[in-house]
């Protein structure tokens, strides 16, 4: 599949780059990290322009992501309702998990966008517990950023050999996952004490 | 920590079992990466100082792919778009943007037989490159 995408960015450039990110922040498993890696390899060889790379990966999985929230926001609990579903989303329950992700929007939002199968779980839940859009599009943008950021700086780094550290991103965000939760334990212990 | 967990005692053991499992996890993790990262370097594929520039940039024939279009191929070789048109014999009125492997599909070639004299093609220019 990512050979097919590589060759429409080659084709399209920043259209591609845009629809590829935003049915990936949507909910299709998409590669498109791998994607970003590689136009901003395209980048460094001249055929793109890097700030407009890393510009367009942003804006699609920031449009995507807002996608899936807003479409579930509004449907969500009809679509439930006529699933049968609905009962089991009680306002409690709604609310309850609309004040654990607004207690801890980093850890939620933030991180879960590093995490292509989490994003958009947490873009659904964001949507349907009504969580406000302004608190939502905040984190959900810097944690956009930041991925971006991350995976065009590994293909500007390593330019034509990007394929071949394309295998070293599945470690790296064990090591921010790892890295993040080591943190929130040593932090919890720490202000527990105090 | 959830504060379902009554017992202090068993809170801390619980904190502390995990701290050790993750901080395991994270030297784990970052020794492999390390490792990979450090192979890579010595193999010469990461981007250095300026002179190592043109390394990244360039790629060889030998790294021609099939999802690669014709006018990509020809920027990072910096070849005239007529050289390949000429030398692959391409009639295609989308050429050069046109994946080699959608070449090889209307020419009722196999992709390894496109990569092959595309490859071949490339190597010669970059030998004498007015042909």
């Amino acid at each position: 599949m990512l050979a097919t995408l590589l060759s429409y960015v080659l084709l399209y450039k920043y259209p591609a780059i845009f629809v590829i990110t935003f049915f990936g922040a949507f909910a299709l498993p998409l590669p498109s990290g791998s994607v970003l890696m590689a136009a901003s390899a395209f980048a460094v060889q001249g055929y793109m322009s890097f700030p407009l790379v890393l510009l367009t990966g942003i804006a699609g999985n920031m449009a995507g992501d807002s996608s899936g929230y807003w479409l579930v926001r509004r449907y969500g609990l009809k679509v439930l309702d006529k699933m049968r579903l609905g009962g089991f989303f009680s306002k409690n329950r709604l609310d309850g998990a609309r004040n654990q992700i607004d207690k801890h929007p980093i850890l939620t939002i933030y991180f879960s966008r590093f995490m292509t199968g989490i994003a958009p779980a947490v873009n659904v839940v964001s949507g349907i517990t009504r969580l406000p859009y302004k608190r939502y599009l905040l984190f959900e943008c810097l944690g956009e950023i930041t991925e971006c950021s991350c995976f065009c700086a590994i293909g500007y780094i390593f330019g034509s050999n990007w394929e071949y550290v394309s295998q070293l991103s599945g470690g790296f965000w064990v090591i921010i996952l790892a890295g993040m939760l080591t943190t929130f334990v040593i932090g919890g212990m720490i202000f527990k004490k105090r | 920590m959830p504060d379902t967990i009554k017992n202090p005692k068993l809170k801390k053991i619980i904190q502390w079992a995990l701290l050790v499992i993750l901080t395991g996890i994270l030297a784990v993790s970052l020794y492999i990466f390390v490792g990979k990262l450090e192979s890579l370097r010595l193999r010469g594929y990461i981007r250095g100082h300026f002179r190592h520039q043109t390394a990244v940039q360039k790629i060889t024939p030998d790294q021609i792919r099939g999802w690669m279009t014709f006018r990509y191929v020809n920027m990072v070789f910096g070849m005239p778009p007529a050289y390949l048109q000429n030398s692959l014999n391409i009639k295609d009125s989308h050429y050069p943007n046109i994946s080699l492997d959608a070449l090889a599909k209307q020419q009722k070639l196999s992709s390894v037989q496109m990569l092959a004299k595309t490859a071949a093609a490339v190597k010669s220019f970059t030998i004498k490159p007015n042909p």
